[in-house]
C-alpha cells in the first residue's frame, strides 16, 4: 500500500495539487495558459523605464527621490504655498484699499487776488483745515458775516489780527 | 524590515511581476506601467513590510491592489465613453494605431484574453497559479483566503473558461460575419 505522505513522481505531485473534479479538458486549458504566459513574457520583455531612472545604476539622488513624496511633506508644501499666496493677496488688498495719506487740498487762490487782511490772516499750513480753506471760506462771506468772523478770530487770537 | 535593498528586489522580482502584469493587462505598455508602479509603491512603503510573509507574496498583493484600482478607473471611464458614444454618430469612430494591430490580434487570440473576462477573484487566482506557478498555500497567502477557496476558484475559473470558449465557437458558427471583422483571426 502506497503512502500518501511521500509522492514520488511529478504526476503524483501534480495530482495532489490539482483540485478535485478537474478533467482532461481543464488540464489542457491549464497547460495552454502556462505556455501562453511564457510566450507572452518572452515576446514582450519587461521595460523598466522609470525604475531604471529612479533605482537603476545611473540613478541620481534627485531621481531617487522621485515619487517619494510623503503625505506630511506634501501637506507642508501645499500649506506653505497657500500661506504665501494668502499673504501676497492680503497685502495687495490692504495697499490698494488704503486711504490716500495726502488728500487734495482746496486750492488757495494767489495772494494778489485775496484781500490783504485775509491774506495776512491765513494760518500756517499745518493749522489749516484739510477740507475747507479759510481763505476760500472768507472770500465767500458777505460783509456782515465777514465782520462777525473777524470778531470771532480777534477774540481767539487778537495778536494775529493786524487791523 | 526598513532596510530593503530596492535595487536588488527589482533585479530579483521584476520579471515575475511584469509577467503577471502582462497576462492581467493584455498589453505590454500597461504591464510596464503596472509593474513599475508596484515597485514604486514598495519603495514608498518599504517600512510597512515587516518580513512576516515572503517578499514576492507582498509584491503580488501590491500588484493585485493596483490592478483592481486600475480596473475600477477603467470601468468608470468606459461607462462614460459609452454614454458619449450613444450621443455621437459612429461615422467618426477612432481607429487603433497601425502598430498596435499585431499586439491586439495576438492578445485576442490568447487564452488569457478570455481569463480577463472572468470575475476578479477567479482571474487573479488563475494568474497566480498558471502564470506565476505559485503553490496553493502561496496563493492563499497572497489573496488572504482559505486554501479550499483557492482550489474552488481555480476549478470554477477553468469551468468558466471552458464555457466562454464553447460559446465563442458556437457564436462563430451561427453569427453572420461582420464586414469589418477578420474571422480568420477570431476563435
Amino acid at each position: 500500500m502506497r503512502s500518501r505522505q511521500a509522492p514520488s513522481t511529478r504526476s503524483e505531485v501534480e495530482a495532489r495539487n490539482t483540485p478535485h473534479g478537474v478533467d482532461g479538458e481543464s488540464l489542457r486549458l491549464a497547460n495552454q495558459l502556462r505556455a501562453e504566459a511564457r510566450h507572452l513574457a518572452m515576446v514582450y520583455p519587461p521595460n523598466r523605464g522609470v525604475l531604471e531612472e529612479c533605482h537603476g545604476p545611473g540613478a541620481t539622488p534627485r531621481s531617487r527621490r522621485r515619487g517619494r513624496w510623503s503625505r506630511a511633506g506634501r501637506a507642508w508644501w501645499i500649506s506653505a504655498c497657500a500661506g504665501v499666496l494668502l499673504a501676497v493677496g492680503l497685502g495687495t488688498h490692504l495697499v490698494l484699499s488704503r486711504p490716500d495719506p495726502s488728500p487734495k487740498r482746496a486750492r488757495t487762490p494767489p495772494l494778489n487776488q485775496v484781500p490783504s487782511a485775509v491774506a495776512n490772516h491765513a494760518e500756517p499750513a499745518s493749522e489749516q483745515s484739510t477740507v475747507i480753506s479759510p481763505v476760500m471760506f472768507v472770500s465767500e462771506l458777505s460783509d456782515p458775516e465777514l465782520e462777525a468772523w473777524l470778531d470771532l478770530q480777534r477774540d481767539k487770537a487778537p495778536e494775529r489780527i493786524a487791523f | 524590515m526598513a532596510n530593503l535593498d530596492i535595487e536588488q528586489v527589482i533585479e530579483d522580482y521584476f520579471p515575475r511581476i511584469h509577467r503577471a502584469a502582462l497576462v492581467m493587462c493584455g498589453n505590454p505598455w500597461d504591464a510596464d506601467d503596472l509593474a513599475q508602479e508596484t515597485f514604486l509603491v514598495l519603495a514608498q512603503q518599504r517600512g510597512r513590510f515587516r518580513g512576516q510573509s515572503q517578499l514576492f507574496t507582498y509584491l503580488y498583493g501590491i500588484l493585485l491592489n493596483l490592478d483592481r484600482r486600475e480596473r475600477r478607473r477603467h470601468g468608470t471611464r468606459r461607462r462614460a465613453l459609452r454614454l458619449l458614444q450613444d450621443e455621437t454618430p459612429r461615422d467618426g469612430a477612432v481607429q487603433p494605431a497601425a502598430d498596435m494591430a499585431v499586439e491586439v490580434s495576438e492578445w485576442k487570440e490568447s487564452l488569457w484574453s478570455r481569463v480577463a473576462q472572468l470575475p476578479n477573484a477567479q482571474r487573479e487566482t488563475l494568474v497566480l497559479r498558471f502564470s506565476e506557478q505559485l503553490r496553493y498555500e502561496e496563493i492563499a497567502a497572497v489573496l488572504q483566503c482559505p486554501l479550499g477557496t483557492v482550489k474552488s476558484r481555480i476549478f470554477n475559473g477553468l469551468q468558466s473558461l471552458r464555457h466562454i470558449l464553447q460559446s465563442e465557437s458556437q457564436d462563430l458558427h451561427t453569427a453572420p460575419a461582420h464586414p469589418c471583422e477578420d474571422l480568420t483571426r477570431a476563435i
